[in-house]
């Protein structure tokens, strides 16, 4: 019995003094840690992205209890919200952003030359240069981006890179590692874009690349809250001024200008082949239809009777300065010297413009003069025929004659046949005003 | 010196000379092309600003772009002509600025080198007049870097220059554009040469030329001889030889410590047709504004080496040297084992250009990359003394912060060329050097917006 007790009793006893020196070791070297940081770190994603710029999650935990400041690009609202609540701060009004690629150029639309053979990585590619794509600024498509990125947010379609916005939690481990800097952070709600990174100036941008944009300027002057500033041949969107009002998009020659919409923001086959954006597509439906619907209004009032208003607005202009002109030349003698080269001006322009609805037409001089050779012609022969009972047989003939070559003269003019004396006079007379 | 000539010490290699396409003994003047591509950030440091407007006339040798900084470089028009535009233009990585240029019909071509040219007169000239000229004349080394010559003869405060080393080894296969120019015009280097070591202060400069280029050490011997100071030293032809750093320790045997200057050692490195080009620039007032280009390779009609206005495109050069004589693999800028290749053929030349090859598709060899077998080739065939095998392992796992010793790689290509396995060590090398400095450069931006906020609040 003693040989099990002795053991048992030695066992026991190391058990007892070992685990009061750990004991007392625990009390000794306890090192007080925040009970906040682990609760922290339970909120926070746990995908150690670095995209908040700390070593880990972890690290970013204990930033935050150690009262740094600082976002989680990862977490949802509600979670940076419960973390605020947790360390009894206010939550900073970040608006959440999400990454995506300014390049579209995509291998139905972009000129591509040249085999690049040397290693798969866009870096190195970029330090050859001009790889297969021409454009010197474009998406490489060789996926180191797509490498760099935790989160499975980006593809390569058609040789392009493109963010899959769904998955895209903004870390922004793939602006590190684009060599061309083509990713950027777009607010999430925004929904107008320029995917060009290209400094080329227009011509040869049109070269190497369907849509890329070649510094027309078009979207600045139709902005109408000054949104989009233009530097160095490329036109870039400010997002703080940015009202969405799709201008841009429609005034695009290019049809550079992207609209999304993150359910339907990605460029798909089905639209590849329909068009290119859908949104933008619907767009430019319905400005062509408004477009159309004014130009049928526009001749409905032409043919009232009504005119052009700009028409209308200019020969007020022209008669206006042709007036001011004239009452100048009154009153000044000097003036009085330059008046004919002025007015010749004025009326030329008014010319132009074509004779105002309601007037008479214009008359051509030469034809005119034929008219009227015709018409005394006519005139002859009738005072003829009073005088000459043979001749007014054969008047009817001759008559109609005549008429028929005066009708050949001016379909249209019903009234120069009537009386071509009267507006000739007129005509003559406005001329010598 | 051994009998088999100078050479570094450690690793390199000899590849295939090729040197036999491309006769040195004599080049022709290019015709003026229809136009000139002039980029204004064709050397190393701030591109050059633009001193001339879109229709502007221009003559020849006149200052077209002023120097952006201190390292940087002017810029002048080889021929007479109208400012067309000025764009973009794409040099590899480099988006540069450009002025567009088209020759004026009665434009006369490019200068040639003069034969028998008059010695220099030093004797009224100080060592800062000299370094001015040489600016002036927007001089750059043409060896290929294009680090601006002015900056090389500046060094900073407290180092003392003691040793001048032109560079004419042409260790790259296919070139043979400064052995054309050392055997046509050994006055003209051997003058730049003193002028050089008067502007730095020094009394003593090698010539180094490898000794597959006999000729050339003659005729430059020859040309040597009373002249002091100066020594014609012969290399043994060993790859990368005309590498400064692998030069410096052929010619005094001093090794420049990993992430220094040659200037640490009291050493300049120029170039041969940098030497030509400051002799021109102290004794014509000429600007450096044409070189001599090697065209070579076997898809080519008629290799020869060209005088070329810079800025002419890599098609005219191919026009005038007869056009493609079958297919073509790849054009490369500079030599095969360092130049680039590039797909665009409209592409202008530089004061770097030395070469344009057009290699025919035996000549390009692309096969398979296979495991890395450990057999320590790559090792023993680096010139400076790095392990290739591992800084490729680092930079493919994306560990650069762990490969900082890629900063001393001189993308000499040696180990890419040796390796049985055909790893593309030198590529990702490249890459890491190029991912350490955007992290450098990163780092600096952060820490100087940090202080700019911290000088705010």
């Amino acid at each position: 019995m003693i040989e099990v007790l002795i053991p048992a009793g030695v066992m026991g006893g190391l058990g007892l003094l070992l685990s009061l020196a750990l004991l007392l070791a625990a009390k000794k070297f306890y090192v007080y840690e925040d009970p906040r940081i682990g609760q922290v770190e339970e909120l926070l994603p746990g995908a150690n992205c670095g995209g908040c710029g700390k070593a880990g999650c972890k690290a970013f935990a204990e930033a935050l209890v150690a009262g740094e400041d600082g976002t989680c690009p990862v977490c949802s609202q509600d979670a940076m919200a419960e973390i605020a609540r947790l360390l009894g701060k206010q939550l900073a009004d970040a608006e959440p952003v999400v990454a995506h690629v300014m390049c579209e150029g995509l291998q139905s639309s972009a000129s591509f030359n040249g085999l690049y053979q040397g290693i798969n990585d866009c870096r190195a590619a970029h330090l050859v240069g001009q790889v297969d794509r021409v454009c010197s600024y474009g998406c490489i498509g060789m996926g180191t981006c797509v490498e760099a990125c935790a989160f499975d947010a980006i593809e390569i379609y058609n040789h392009v890179a493109r963010i899959i916005p769904e998955n895209c939690v903004a870390c922004g481990k793939c602006v590190e590692a684009c060599p061309r800097e083509l990713i950027v952070m777009i607010p999430k709600g925004r929904q107008v874009f320029i995917p060009c990174k290209s400094l080329d100036s227009g011509k040869v941008v049109s070269k190497v690349c369907e849509i890329g944009c070649i510094g027309c300027q078009k979207c600045v002057k139709v902005c109408p809250s000054d949104a989009i500033w233009f530097n160095d041949n490329l036109a870039e969107i400010n997002y703080e001024k940015c009202t969405q009002c799709y201008e841009c998009v429609v005034a695009c020659p290019r049809h550079l200008i992207k609209v999304r919409d993150l359910a339907e923001f990605m460029v798909t086959e089905e639209d590849l082949k329909q068009g290119f954006d859908t949104i933008a597509e619907a767009l430019w439906t319905e400005r062509a239809r408004e477009k159309a619907e004014a130009e049928k209004q526009r001749q409905a009032e032409l043919a009232a009777g009504g005119e052009d208003p700009e028409t209308a607005a200019k020969r007020a202009k022209f008669q206006q300065g042709l007036d001011d002109a004239r009452a100048k030349a009154a009153a000044d003698p000097e003036y009085a010297k330059k008046l004919p080269k002025i007015e010749a001006g004025f009326l030329k322009k008014l010319e132009e413009l074509g004779p105002p609805p309601g007037a008479a037409p214009a008359v051509d001089p030469e034809l005119e003069a034929k008219r009227q050779k015709i018409q005394q012609a006519l005139d002859d022969a009738r005072a003829k025929a009073e005088n000459d009972p043979e001749y007014a047989k054969r008047l009817p003939k001759i008559e109609a004659g005549f008429k028929a070559k005066l009708a050949a003269l001016d379909p249209a003019s019903k009234a120069a046949e009537h009386d071509p004396a009267e507006i000739a006079g007129s005509q003559t007379g406005e001329e010598a005003q | 010196m051994s009998g088999r000539g100078a050479t570094f010490r450690r690793g390199g290699t000899h590849p295939p000379e090729h040197k036999e396409l491309c006769d040195p003994s004599t080049y022709s003047v290019l015709p003026n092309p229809e136009q000139l591509v002039i980029a204004l950030s064709q050397h190393l440091g701030a591109p050059a600003k633009a001193v001339v407007k879109n229709r502007d006339e221009v003559k020849a040798g006149q200052l077209i772009a002023e120097a952006g900084g201190f390292v940087s470089a002017n810029i002048h028009t080889p021929l007479k002509g109208v400012v067309r535009s000025q764009d973009k233009v794409h040099i590899g990585p480099v988006n540069s600025p450009s002025v567009v240029i088209k020759p004026a019909d009665d434009a006369e071509p490019v200068v040639g080198y003069e034969h028998n040219p008059p010695p220099l007169d030093l004797a009224g000239l100080e060592a800062k007049q000299i370094i001015d000229k040489i600016k002036d004349a927007g001089l750059v080394g043409m060896g290929g870097a294009a680090f601006p010559t002015h900056v090389k003869l500046s060094p900073p405060p407290g180092v003392t220059l003691d040793v001048l080393i032109i560079n004419g080894a042409e260790c790259e296969p296919y070139l043979t554009a400064d052995d054309c120019l050392m055997r046509n015009h050994p006055v003209q280097v051997l003058e730049g040469t003193r002028a050089l070591m008067k502007s730095a202060g020094i009394e003593r400069a090698y010539i180094g030329i490898e000794d597959n280029k006999p000729q050339s050490f003659a005729v430059m011997s020859a040309a040597a001889e009373g002249l002091p100071g100066i020594e014609i030293l012969r290399c043994r032809t060993r790859y990368p030889q005309g590498s400064e750093k692998q030069l410096i320790e052929a010619a005094v045997g001093r090794r420049v410590p990993p992430g220094k200057l040659p200037f640490s050692v009291g050493v300049v490195v120029q170039n041969v047709a940098t030497a030509a080009a400051v002799y021109e620039a102290l004794q014509y007032d000429r600007p450096l504004m044409r070189r001599l280009v090697t065209v070579s390779g076997h898809a080519v009609a008629r290799p020869q080496n060209v005088l070329v206005p810079m800025g002419t495109s890599v098609k005219t050069l191919l026009d005038f040297c007869g056009g493609l004589k079958g297919d073509v693999a790849e054009v490369v800028m500079g030599g095969p084992m360092m130049g680039r290749a590039t797909s665009d053929i409209t592409e202008p030349t530089t004061k770097a250009t030395s070469g344009i090859l057009f290699l025919a598709p035996d000549e390009v060899r692309l096969p398979e990359e296979d495991p890395c077998i450990r057999c320590g080739r790559c090792v023993a065939g680096c010139p400076m003394g790095l392990v290739p095998t591992e800084l490729m392992g680092l930079a493919m796992r994306g560990r650069f912060e762990e490969a900082t010793d890629a900063l001393d790689c001189i993308e000499c290509g040696t180990c890419a060329y040796i390796c049985p396995s055909n790893r593309r060590l030198v590529h990702w090398i490249r890459l890491a050097k190029w991912e350490l400095n955007r992290m450098r450069r990163r780092a600096q931006a952060k820490q100087k917006q940090q202080e700019a906020e911290a000088a705010k609040s």
